[in-house]
């Protein structure tokens, strides 16, 4: 009833219909392959490149900060000094009721030039390199320490290990904008900032107790988005929680690895 | 190995596939995939209800011949009605591009009008496995697989198709419904033929990886956004 080459025939096209769909298949995966590599490749050029503009921002930055540092140091300062001289080159011939008066304006200027040195200091990239990370958060929690409205401390748990320092930069940076910050919104009368090293991080908290506000209500500012991005760029972990009238708090986690100098 | 006993793997590999599948089921529960699972159940129903109407002589369920032959195929030609019909509704459902739906829709329309007319007119829904809408079912079938792997070509984002359970189970099919339409032009001069034909191991063979492929498939999948 059925030919032996019916069957055969059968067979054969069967055969040749599979190996079709096979072939399609292996194709299928070959260009799927391809398109996926190709749009990774293209992910990736776009983040090196909005990190290199991230980096050229910074640059810029460091590079504005170092020039107000010269300027408030060899100007500003400069001329404080002067004007505290001839004070005291004044004082011989004066009464004595004037003397205690222009006394006090000396102490006032002597306070002056204080501040604008500490704060030439933290704002000039070079110097917060030579001093570290550590004493340049002290010498900004004793700045604000000095302005008598809050308490800001300093605790520093495990062994301080040294890293890299372009990278100690943008830490501390984002750790200064989220302290002024703090002291411009919060209210704040207690300022705590811990740095913690472990065998594989530098953690570091920053918290205020004031004010704080709601995530959800308040418009995602740029400096948020810049601290994020910063952090991002040295690989560290950013978790900024906000609660209203609780307080703000910042842990960043920054990866202690080997070849950090 | 005998025929028959390879014949038997069948059911079982279905079966296999629907358990597993149910064990998988929160992969994909949220997309229409879950119908698919719906559908290997009902085959493996149907297989397990086929062969026992026939060995326990259910005769209400069964046609006997004038030669006292029984026949079940009724029941697998409404299961093929349904499989088709599901799985155009499957990628119909999976698949975003406007045009593809459409054509999906025109197929699924054209299939079954073409089924209804069959049993009306040229074959017999008890007597004779309904093998012509088959045929076209497949290639639809194919034409829709095909639109499935040209929309996931186009997708602008970064998907790993081989963790994809939808990708895996148009592997299956694509072995299957090719492979056996050259055969299904002749099945029912075949199935004439006292015995069982060596040429029926080349759809044993085929379901069988097919269910083997799915199976895979549900395990190895990752889950469906």
């Amino acid at each position: 009833m059925v030919q032996e080459g019916t069957t055969i025939l059968i067979l054969i096209t069967t055969l040749t219909v599979l190996l079709l769909i096979v072939v399609i298949i292996i194709i299928f995966s070959i260009f799927q392959n391809r398109k996926v590599k190709f749009l990774f490749e293209q992910k990736e050029t776009k983040q090196r490149f909005d990190e290199e503009i991230i980096k050229a921002q910074l640059e810029t930055q460091e590079q504005t900060l170092q020039n107000i540092s010269w300027e408030l140091h060899d100007n500003v300062g400069q001329l404080l000094s002067v004007a505290r001289m001839q004070l005291n080159m004044m004082q011989p011939g004066l009464a004595d009721n004037q003397k205690s008066l222009v006394n006090e304006t000396g102490e006032i200027i002597s306070k002056s030039l204080q501040e604008i040195r500490t704060l030439s200091k933290l704002l000039n990239p070079e110097v917060v390199k030579n001093i570290g990370l550590e004493e340049a958060v002290q010498l900004e929690v004793d700045r604000f320490n000095r302005l008598n409205f809050l308490r800001a401390t300093l605790t520093i748990k495990g062994d301080s290990v040294n890293i890299n320092q372009k990278e100690e930069i943008i830490l501390f940076r984002i750790l200064q904008e989220f302290l002024s910050n703090s002291l411009k919104y919060s209210k704040t009368a207690k300022l705590d900032v811990t740095l913690t090293y472990t065998d594989e991080f530098l953690i570091i908290k920053a918290q205020d107790f004031g004010v704080g506000f709601d995530k959800k209500t308040t418009k995602k500012g740029s400096g948020l988005l810049n601290m994020k991005s910063r952090a991002k760029l040295i690989n560290t972990q950013f978790d900024f929680k906000s609660e209203k009238d609780k307080g703000v708090s910042l842990t960043l986690t920054y990866p202690l690895t080997e070849d950090n100098d | 190995m005998s025929l028959e006993t390879f014949r038997n793997l069948i059911p079982f590999s279905e079966l296999l596939a629907a358990i597993i599948g149910t064990i998988y089921f929160f992969k994909y529960k949220h997309t229409s995939l879950k119908y698919f699972l719906f559908l290997l159940w009902y085959i493996t129903l149907t297989e397990f209800t086929g062969w026992y109407v026939i060995e326990k002589e259910v005769l209400s369920l069964i046609f006997l011949d004038e030669n006292g032959v029984k026949y079940n195929l009724w029941m697998y030609n409404l299961l093929r009605f349904i499989t088709f019909n599901t799985l155009f509704f499957v990628y119909y459902n999976y698949l975003n591009t406007k045009m593809f739906k459409k054509w999906i829709k025109i197929f699924a329309i054209i299939y079954s009008s073409i089924y209804i007319i069959n049993w009306s007119f040229i074959q017999s829904f008890i007597w004779e496995k309904s093998e012509i809408p088959k045929i076209l079912g497949s290639i639809f079938l194919i034409i829709v697989i095909l639109f499935y792997f040209i929309e996931s070509l186009k997708l602008e984002k970064i998907v790993l198709f081989h963790k994809k359970l939808l990708f895996w189970i148009s592997i299956g099919l694509l072995l299957f419904y090719t492979g056996t339409i050259p055969f299904a032009l002749k099945y029912n001069t075949y199935m004439l033929i006292p015995g069982i034909h060596k040429l029926f191991l080349i759809i044993w063979i085929l379901a069988l990886i097919m269910y083997l492929i799915f199976t895979f498939g549900f395990i190895w999948s990752d889950k469906e956004k």
